[in-house]
């Protein structure tokens, strides 16, 4: 009799864990399974940037990776808008950019997984990112992933959560595309986007780059790392071109910034910091470890010659995630030739850098304003 | 490059021009409408007075300025999304200034005749209707009349509700953001560095071109470098996130709040890390970070800081709150000098220089900058002491003027000025003793030579005021009244500033400050500034191409000189009060055409007075190079300087390069005032800024082995004046300007060497601070020596 009790006890305390845990590892949050399905959460409703450019099928039912559809985007890359990008944010409830409350908490999962391909292949998806709406209700975490540059066949890809905080997110998923990446625009297709939970994924730590390690060798390129984001001081005078084909160091395109000295918002200077994540500020983690990099090279010339720029910089950017460590070189007066620049960081901490790159300049050694063009910008 | 006005003498000239400006306004258009622009002059007139009659007056005016230009003015404020924020931008918008401003002024007007309710009414109407109206203060900037106005609801009614508005959430966004970390703390570094405080820069790296343009030090080995300059110092830019204190102010939020507050912040930890870590540029972020070890006792560090300016960006700029260039490496060396004099370290920094050619204009893209930082050399400081420079054998090469009063310059170029053939030091103060209450803003400011309200006779400042020795704001048994001649001959005072106008000179006074106190006049005229003796409008103000405006500004000065050249009192002529800043004259446009003007008028004094050599009173070295091409005949270089507790980093040998002129400084100071400081802190910091100033201005003297060309300088200045924020019953401490003070802010109105207390006895009551006492014992010291 004993026996049976403890054998009953056993049970009662043992099964509901294995039930639990075969719950857990069953567990999943599905964001797009097939058009109306029950699972479905998040709404597509967040377009971003040159939303004009954007075709949305959501009962896509041609080669769907599951089921009976698929979800089905054209990107035309016409910039309707005059963004040169575009994206679609899942969002709860429909149109939330932070001013309601409605996220999910999702305390539990630890990867979101999704499958997609492109038409033809080759087609780039700028980032991907789970969270990251700011507003009085804002999401707990941010998290990117890409540049992706898409199969002609399916592929899942998983985004690693782990040690995440999930507790409130009401952008469960998003894409972003640039014109710069695609610019004759480009269609593709997303499948089975769910969060999930894996006992065995540990957080991801960041490995150190190898060099070298790009912030820009061309528009559109793959290797380019960091977004140019972080306008400062007098934004309204800058002109930014990623793409200008006015001769180039190296490749197709080069970077053309036209700095008006307009001082458009009264501040007398203008500078852009890339960043990683884009306009992270230190609010949010992100960045490389590039504790390999010895030095930043970078050609730079002015249009005219002799354009001042106050500093040139990497690093820097302070915050909750601060960069490790910053160098930078200045003044540098241009050049009307392609001259070739060092940012030095030997004996720099290099293992956590969110400002890839920077530059500054003011109205008072550019009472005219400046146009300069970079290129080749370079971390080894 | 900091620069401030002679207040006093300023408002006095704003009522005259007030006063023309009436005139001109009263013959005026009858059939057109009078411009906004004179009826605001007229309204702050009228404003000035306080009876029914100007009350009735004061509000007819502002209310004609409503009915006629609301409208217009209503458009204007449509146009604008935030505050205009150059001057050029803020004129476009001039309807919009003065209808709020006329508002403003009903509401003020109303406060003062009680009717609390009426005045919320019209600072609201500021506040919702007009809330981008600026109006200019004639001291130097424009302030938002909204933000008076709503400061004024907020006095006026704590619990007024006020409406959520574009502009109310600015006003509310202006209010002081998060107050940085508060708790005091000791800053120890984490990494010093390898090297104490003399770093083997040739070790890590190579010095190109020393003492050109195209100088730069080129390191070869950054981590060495790095390692041997320490934390904070550059290009040593990881130690301070390694520091496990930065970590930990980092959990605790201590580095939160504005980069510029953490200057004040007694949490010098905190202030170290923010400004370390900060994106300032290289120069300004040393400069700082310097400045913050230097606060945390940490000297040898600081001098690191102050160093690397020197080797990597001798050419580092940043900008005066006027917008005029900071050469930082210049200051950076000043410091360095100053600290190693001050803490007696054992070195001098020998043969470093930064000579900013074309720098003295506002436009940095003509600057050529040589430079030279120059090598730490071991002295023996005791042998320094002892060692004087025999000057028997050095013979005047040059002499100007060939009266009692003239100036001579010595074979190795140093200058003196000599009276009577003895040298002359110029230890002198700007005297106005303005009784609290007073202020030329409300047209209630009375001459000094003339006040007696205790009607005995005599002028109260300088014969009756006493010493409140125990500070209880009363005067006491034992403290008679001496009156300030006295007071500031005990202190070793020999001359002061005045100008001729706008308030009568009464001579008799000025004898017996010379005849019974020792005390001479430098005698000024203010040569067109503030449109004052040119017969000029306010606006657009003194024209130095306008023939009729220089004859009168000629015959101004030489009737001044005409009316006191016998004048025994008289040491020489002061023309202007720092002309070339502009402020209702145009030498700021055209310098050249001041500056010849300038020697014009020195001429033709000479050609009437030959005892007495001419000087000018500047700003700072704007437009020295100008000044050097166009004034051969002006004798000396006076100007005015804020520049620091250091002293004032060069101007010495910036006027001897470029004028090979002598030099005095024609207005220095420091506040007696200093947020987070105790009100004897505050004081000792006062004294300390005056010692180090005054050490700067005699190391520069003849036959001290620096510039030589100092002839001293004057004090600004004797009296706290209570008028100068607003509130002239008020002792305000509201800071007016960012600037080199103990609290990094101006606070004008506690500049006096004395306190008025209380204020309750003023004009008598003398409260002698701290800086008092330090002149009377340096003076009497240096007094003693040259008996010797």
């Amino acid at each position: 009799m004993k026996k049976i009790l403890i054998f009953l006890l056993m049970a009662v305390m043992i099964l509901p864990s294995i039930l639990l845990a075969q719950e857990t590892k069953s567990k999943e949050f599905v964001i797009y399974r097939d058009k109306n399905s029950r699972d479905n959460h998040f709404i597509p409703s967040g377009w971003m940037g040159d939303y004009g450019d954007i075709k949305l099928n959501d009962q896509y039912t041609q080669n769907p990776q599951s089921g009976n559809t698929c979800l089905q985007f054209i990107y035309s890359a016409k910039k309707s808008q005059g963004q040169g990008w575009a994206g679609v944010y899942w969002q709860n409830p429909a149109n939330n950019w932070g001013t309601k409350k409605g996220g999910f908490d999702l305390t539990g999962f630890n990867k979101l997984t999704f499958w997609a391909r492109g038409e033809k292949g080759g087609e780039k998806i700028q980032k991907f990112m789970v969270g990251g709406i700011k507003g009085v209700y804002s999401d707990t975490m941010e998290l990117e992933f890409g540049p992706v540059e898409l199969t002609e066949t399916w592929k899942q890809y998983t985004i690693n959560l782990s040690g995440k905080d999930l507790t409130y997110i009401s952008g469960g998923f998003c894409w972003v595309a640039t014109e710069d990446m695609n610019p004759n625009g480009m269609t593709f297709y997303l499948d089975e986007i769910k969060f999930e939970y894996d006992p065995n994924l540990k957080p991801e730590t960041k490995k150190p780059q190898n060099m070298p390690f790009y912030v820009y060798s061309d528009r559109g390129a793959l290797t380019n790392h960091f977004i140019p984001s972080g306008w400062m001081g007098d934004w309204g005078d800058i002109k930014f071109d990623g793409g200008s084909t006015e001769d180039p160091y190296l490749g197709n395109s080069c970077i053309k910034i036209i700095y008006t000295g307009a001082m458009s918002q009264g501040a007398r200077w203008a500078g852009i910091y890339w960043q990683n994540p884009a306009n992270n500020w230190g609010t949010v983690d992100g960045g490389y470890d590039l504790s390999k990099a010895t030095k930043l090279t970078f050609w730079a010339r002015g249009a005219k010659g002799g354009e001042r720029i106050e500093e040139f910089k990497i690093g820097g950017i302070m915050g909750e995630y601060s960069d490790s460590d910053s160098a930078s070189i200045g003044p540098v007066v241009l050049n009307k030739e392609w001259t070739k620049y060092e940012i030095d960081l030997k004996g720099k901490d290099m293992s956590y850098i969110i400002g890839g790159f920077c530059w500054a300049t003011n109205v008072d050694v550019n009472p005219e304003g400046a146009t300069f063009y970079l290129d080749e910008i370079r971390y080894e | 490059m900091f620069q401030i006005s002679n207040h006093k003498q300023n408002f006095k000239i704003i009522i005259l021009i007030l006063l023309f400006n009436i005139g001109n306004f009263l013959g005026l258009c009858e059939e057109k409408a009078p411009p906004s622009s004179e009826l605001i002059v007229k309204a702050w007139h009228s404003h000035g007075t306080k009876d029914e009659e100007h009350f009735k007056e004061t509000l007819k005016i502002t209310q004609q300025i409503i009915d006629l230009y609301k409208d217009e003015a209503k458009q204007q404020q449509a146009s604008l999304r935030a505050f205009p924020k150059t001057k050029e931008a803020i004129e476009k918008v001039s309807i919009l200034n003065d209808v709020g401003t006329a508002y403003f002024i009903q509401g003020e007007c109303f406060r003062d005749q009680g009717k609390i309710k009426e005045a919320i009414e019209a600072f609201k109407t500021v506040l919702y209707d007009y809330c981008f109206a600026q109006a200019w203060d004639p001291r130097g900037w424009y302030w938002k009349v909204a933000k008076a106005a709503y400061e004024s609801i907020i006095k006026l009614n704590p619990e007024e509700k006020l409406p959520l508005s574009s502009c109310v959430e600015v006003m509310e966004k202006e209010k002081p953001k998060i107050k940085v970390s508060q708790l005091s703390t000791k800053l120890v570094l984490f990494d010093a560095g390898k090297d104490e405080m003399i770093v083997d820069y040739e070790r890590y790296g190579e010095f190109q071109n020393i003492g050109t343009k195209d100088y730069k030090y080129v390191i070869k080995d950054q981590k060495g470098l790095s390692e041997a300059v320490g934390e904070g110092v550059y290009p040593n830019t990881s130690s301070v996130r390694k520091n496990p204190a930065f970590k930990k102010a980092v959990e605790e939020k201590r580095l939160e709040g504005e980069l510029w507050d953490f200057l004040q912040s007694p949490d010098l930890e905190a202030a170290f890390f923010k400004w370390a870590t900060s994106n300032e540029s290289q120069a300004v972020k040393l400069f700082y970070t310097g400045l913050i070890l230097e606060k945390a006792g940490l000297i040898k560090q600081a001098i690191k800081c102050y160093y690397a300016i020197l080797v990597h960006f001798p050419f580092g700029y940043a900008w005066t709150y006027w917008h005029t260039p900071w050469y930082v490496g210049k200051v950076a060396m000043a410091k360095i000098n100053y600290l190693l004099k001050k803490y007696q370290l054992g070195y001098k920094l020998e043969g470093a220089y930064i000579r900013i050619i074309n720098g003295f204009d506002y436009d940095l893209t003509n600057d050529i900058v040589v430079a030279n930082p120059g090598k730490f050399v071991r002295i023996d400081i005791e042998k320094e002491k002892k060692e004087k420079i025999i000057t028997q054998d050095i013979k005047i090469k040059r002499q100007l003027g060939k009266g009692k009063i003239r100036l001579v310059q010595y074979e190795n170029g140093d200058w003196q000025l000599l009276v009577e053939n003895k040298p002359y030091y110029i230890r002198g103060i700007t005297y106005a003793p303005t009784k609290v209450g007073q202020s030329p803003d409300e047209g209630t400011l009375t001459n000094w030579m003339e006040d007696d309200f205790n009607q005995n006779g005599k002028p109260d400042g300088p014969y009756d005021s006493f010493v409140d020795k125990n500070r209880n704001n009363l005067q006491d048994e034992d403290e008679p009244p001496i009156g300030d001649f006295f007071l500031m001959k005990e202190m070793g005072i020999n001359t002061i500033r005045l100008y001729h106008h706008p308030y009568k000179v009464k001579k008799e006074i000025l004898r017996d400050l010379y005849q019974n106190y020792g005390i001479r006049v430098i005698m000024g005229d203010f040569l067109g500034k503030y449109a004052l003796g040119s017969g000029a409008p306010w606006n657009p103000g003194t024209d130095y191409f306008n023939e009729e405006h220089k004859k009168n500004m000629l015959e101004s000065v030489l009737n001044m000189v005409q009316e006191h050249k016998d004048e025994p009192y008289i040491l020489f002529w002061l023309l202007g009060n720092e002309n070339v800043y502009g402020y209702a004259c145009n030498a700021d446009r055209y310098p050249e055409d001041f500056f010849k003007f300038v020697n014009e008028v020195a001429k033709k004094i000479k050609e009437i007075d030959f005892e007495h050599p001419v000087a000018i009173c500047s700003g700072d070295v704007l437009f020295l190079d100008k000044f050097a091409l166009y004034c051969p005949d002006v004798d000396i270089f006076g100007t005015n300087a804020y520049r620091g507790e250091y002293g004032f980093a060069g101007l010495w040998q910036d006027v001897k390069e470029e004028t090979d002129k002598p030099l005095f400084i024609t207005e220095f100071g420091c506040p007696a005032y200093a947020q987070g400081k105790t009100e004897e802190e505050a004081e000792e910091l006062q004294a300390e800024y005056h010692h180090w100033a005054w050490i700067d201005v005699e190391d520069n003297m003849a036959f001290k082995g620096k510039a030589g060309n100092s002839l001293g300088a004057v004090i600004f200045e004797w009296l706290d004046e209570w008028w100068k924020a607003y509130e002239p019953k008020v002792h305000d401490v509201r800071p007016l300007w960012a600037g080199p003070f103990p609290d990094g802010f101006m606070h004008e109105e506690w500049l006096g060497l004395c306190g008025q207390g209380d204020g309750k006895q003023s004009p008598f009551l003398r409260q002698p601070r701290k800086v008092y006492y330090m002149y009377k014992e340096l003076w009497g010291r240096q007094n003693e020596r040259e008996v010797m």
